[in-house]
């Protein structure tokens, strides 16, 4: 695709559309680490908000914290009110549903000093040994079982990825395929 | 129909039934969708965004770390979807679906 002048909104959309895409190409692949997906899942959240978050005049704030704001923005939009296809007690109430989980969501981005599970750097296990020091262990992204990907947050993880399809086809993208988390 | 479902299969099905009705309180009810080597579940809640068309499900692998020792699939569907739009090819029919979980007010 040739590059294109685009305003914010929209250029923070079109990338929040490839990383998803990476998203669900990544969760076709069974072999691969599940630090990826959770990479990308935070990724393309965080871009997808961003982009809900301006009018396309200014650039976005660089932090990692969007999506929350983003759904809780959201609530109050009535242009995405009217367009979805329930009733607003339900658009409400699916919104209500997701805020939980996006801020766990939004904790998978590194910050600072990293330790804290994460899915790009080896972070410290700080947990104090019976001596009284750090044990200072490091653990790799590529080793951890990311919780927030797996079955037993099914329900919320459904809930979201449905909820940015249908907020990114509302924009004219279009994702398909099934869904496999690694 | 629940008799022709392997013991450990059904138990592991019950554990991530609870576990996803606990998380998420909207559910009504769930049913389990017969298989000898994994756990395919049709969550029902009012309040899931409407499938596109057909049944989507997410599938996940086996994590006996986390109790669950069979690769799985959670699909979500709204009342008035369930029993009527296509399940995947590969998960029988909405008559074979096993009823494992109801929220006790629903």
């Amino acid at each position: 695709m040739s590059a294109q002048a685009r305003n914010w909104k929209d250029a923070f959309l079109r990338q929040a559309f490839s990383d998803f895409q990476v998203f669900r190409r990544f969760s076709e692949d069974g072999a691969l680490d599940q630090c990826h997906l959770a990479h990308y899942l935070q990724m393309y959240t965080e871009k997808l908000a961003k982009s809900g978050l301006t009018d396309g005049s200014f650039q976005p704030p660089a932090d990692h914290y969007s999506l929350v704001r983003f759904l809780r923005h959201a609530k109050q939009d009535r242009e995405m009110r009217n367009r979805w296809r329930g009733t607003t007690r339900e658009f409400m109430s699916m919104i209500d549903g997701l805020v939980e989980y996006a801020s766990t969501v939004e904790r998978l981005a590194p910050s600072g000093a990293v330790q804290a599970p994460n899915p790009e750097y080896p972070w410290a296990d700080m947990s104090v040994s019976p001596e009284g020091r750090s044990a200072g262990t490091a653990h790799v992204p590529c080793e951890h079982h990311f919780e927030v990907l797996g079955p037993r947050y099914a329900p919320r993880l459904r809930k979201l990825l449905a909820f940015s399809t249908w907020y990114f086809e509302l924009h004219g993208f279009h994702p398909t395929g099934e869904l496999r988390t690694p | 129909m629940a008799g022709t479902i392997p013991r450990e299969v059904l138990d592991a099905a019950r554990v991530l039934a609870r576990e996803n009705a606990e998380i998420e309180p909207n559910i009504v009810s769930i049913y389990l969708c017969p298989a000898d080597d994994r756990v395919l579940l049709v969550e029902v809640d009012p309040s899931s965004i409407p499938n596109d068309g057909g049944v989507r499900p997410i599938y996940f692998r086996a994590s006996p770390t986390d109790g669950l020792p069979f690769p799985s699939g959670v699909a979500m569907v709204t009342p008035e979807e369930f029993g009527v739009i296509p399940l995947p090819q590969d998960w029988g029919s909405w008559e074979d679906l096993v009823q494992i979980w109801k929220r006790d007010s629903a």
